[in-house]
């Protein structure tokens, strides 16, 4: 039952590579920071860490249950071709964050359209407690759902029918990788990295960044749709 | 106080006349949100705000965007941090 073998090593590698591409897509760590900026007084250390980590459960808890639902669906016996087709759909996913994912801007403003943005500064510019910042959370990774829907399908088809140990490792591995981001940038800025800072990194770095993920993603997606094919074990 | 200007807003045929409280407000949190000392905050506010004063004596009506990049430029003299954050802070999304 808990057997861990090269396959499923190699299944779990798989599954923690997509989420290390969810990672990358910087709309919560944005939000976070957007937050952290709105919010935050002198010597507010205490509040910082605890938005932090209530928005960082709220992205782990939807990245979680988004993983299960699209698991559940790649198991159903008509999803004969699940690796080829959420393999087609990453390829779309990745050109899409090369070519648009950040907008020909001074900043790093994010391929959501303006009204979405105004809203969601609103929303963010509100925040001042627990519960609103889990809420952040849940609503970010939904708002990027377009996106990530297919990293979240072909991490949920390599799980299906897999042994417990796979099913749990890959999962924890999944939600862990896409709810970093989340928590070493409210870290980082609770310890005193000053959030200017690390806007203008996200800033400085936006084209590179761009690019490297959408590739990255365009040469995972064909890799999982030609596992269709190849059956490497998967 | 120069209360004679007209601040045109970002939403479609919304202004506001100029205030000078609203300003120092944002100015402050800016300086805040990068951990400066509150009596420093209030002094960069104040002295960013008074520099403003005679570019808007000038002008009957200007958009807030207009508003944000001036005082960005006062504001980078005394805290480049909290200027970089103040600039671009509808831009962090």
């Amino acid at each position: 039952m808990f057997a861990f073998n090269d396959t499923n090593t190699y299944l779990v590698y798989l599954i923690a590579l997509a989420g290390l591409l969810h990672a990358c897509l910087q709309l919560p760590s944005a939000s976070l920071l957007h937050m952290l900026t709105s919010t935050m007084g002198r010597n507010d250390y205490y509040k910082a860490v605890r938005l932090t980590v209530a928005m960082a459960l709220g992205v782990a808890l939807t990245t979680g249950v988004l993983l299960m639902l699209f698991s559940l669906l790649a198991s159903l016996p008509y999803a004969l071709y699940s690796h080829l087709l959420s393999g087609s759909l990453v390829v779309f996913s990745g050109l899409f964050v090369m070519l648009r994912y950040f907008r020909n801007d001074r900043a790093a403003g994010l391929w959501v359209p303006r009204t979405r943005i105004r809203w969601l500064h609103k929303k963010i510019e509100s925040i001042g407690n627990v519960p609103s910042a889990f809420g952040l959370g849940i609503l970010t990774i939904l708002t990027e759902l377009v996106i990530s829907f297919p990293l979240l399908l072909a991490a949920g088809s390599l799980l299906a029918y897999q042994g417990t140990t796979v099913v749990a490792t890959g999962f924890l591995a999944y939600v862990g990788l896409a709810t970093l981001p989340v928590l070493v940038f409210g870290i980082s800025v609770a310890c005193g990295i000053s959030p200017a800072r690390l806007q203008r990194w996200r800033s400085d770095g936006k084209h590179f960044w761009q690019f490297f993920i959408g590739l990255a993603m365009i040469c995972y997606g064909l890799y999982i749709a030609s596992e269709q094919f190849i059956g490497n074990g998967v | 106080m120069n209360e004679g200007t007209t601040i045109v807003k970002r939403l479609p045929g919304y202004s506001e006349p100029y205030n000078e409280q609203k300003l120092l407000a944002s100015i402050y949190a800016s300086c805040l949100s990068v951990r400066t000392p509150i009596g420093s905050a209030e002094m960069i506010a104040q002295k960013v705000c008074r520099a403003l004063t005679p570019w808007l004596a000038k002008k009957p009506e200007i958009t807030s965007a207009d508003v944000r990049r001036k005082a960005s430029e006062h504001l980078v003299v005394y805290h480049p941090e909290a200027a970089y954050i103040y600039k671009n802070h509808r831009m962090m999304l």
